[in-house]
């Protein structure tokens, strides 16, 4: 059975409300809506709470669903869709997101980061390595504007075509492309900075 | 061209300024985790029951990943408690 018909009669399933279907669909796509969602709002409590609301709204959107876009991708927009509301209501209640951030990011104080690997620098691409690079590079992300770090994640972290960030963010392939140029920039700069280097 | 600008276009066969590349190749040696562990299913099921008053994830069978061992375990109890049952009730085929 080719992958299309495999999908196609795994959603006729979903549509019956199959709830083992259901089991298997949260199983397949937790992790990656939850790491998306960690990345978007940087609260592991906060992005847990959305990652199941999203499976509550597929469960109950399903019948809706028309298989024009991947299944995958229709499951991102919602998240990115709840992730936006999610985002506006922290805000309004003055959260700083900074302050609580407590992805991986934490586990290593930036300061300590860059005085362990500034010195070692040989060659930009080289800067630093392991932790202290995710470490510095998680932190930048998060300090990005949000509609730009929406897009960088999706398209350098979780790999997807300009397309799919299109259907997904429902803006047109030119802004996805020039969005994901400037978070490029300001993700760059912000890593120079903690890093106290130059790249590239 | 070279693997490193092999490894420095996207799957859209795109071609990227320096700038762009050296921060899609920090991305890259970052190696940050795609996909963090979680475990979401009895969450969400649980809401799913909630919401929907019990029509939903209701029964106490389809709660877990597979329900497939649930049968095989309540299968097998049943079929010990026939046996136990058998064997107390017939007791002339105690040797």
């Amino acid at each position: 059975m080719s992958e299309e018909a495999t999908e196609a009669r795994f959603i006729e399933r979903l549509r019956s409300r199959d709830e083992r279907a259901f089991n298997d669909l949260v199983k397949l796509y937790e992790r990656r809506v939850f790491g998306l969602l960690l990345r978007l709002i940087g609260r592991r409590d906060e992005a847990e709470d959305l990652a199941q609301e999203v499976f509550v709204q597929v469960f109950k959107a399903i019948g809706t669903f028309r298989g024009e876009a991947k299944l995958s991708t229709w499951i991102f927009r919602i998240a990115v869709n709840l992730s936006k509301n999610r985002t506006k209501y922290l805000a309004r209640r003055r959260t700083d997101s900074q302050d609580h951030f407590d992805g991986v990011a934490d586990e290593i104080p930036l300061h300590r980061a860059k005085d362990a690997n500034v010195a070692a620098i040989a060659r930009p691409d080289e800067l630093v390595s392991g932790m202290q690079l995710e470490a510095i590079v998680e932190r930048s992300i998060a300090e990005l504007d949000t509609e730009f770090r929406e897009v960088l994640i999706l398209r350098d972290v979780e790999d997807m075509t300009y397309e799919e960030i299109a259907e997904i963010t429902g803006l047109a392939d030119g802004t996805v492309k020039s969005r994901i140029h400037r978070a490029r920039l300001q993700l760059k700069q912000a890593v120079e900075i903690a890093i106290g280097e130059k790249i590239g | 061209m070279t693997e490193k600008d092999d490894d420095l276009r996207t799957h859209d066969d795109e071609p990227l300024d320096t700038d762009q590349a050296s921060v899609r190749s920090i991305l890259q040696k970052a190696k940050l985790e795609r996909s963090p562990e979680v475990d979401l299913l009895q969450g969400v099921q649980r809401r799913i029951r909630d919401r929907s008053r019990g029509r939903f994830y209701g029964d106490g069978w389809s709660r877990r990943s597979s329900a497939t061992s649930t049968y095989v375990v309540t299968s097998l109890l049943m079929l010990f408690i026939l046996v136990l049952v058998y064997f107390i009730l017939v007791p002339e085929i105690h040797f």
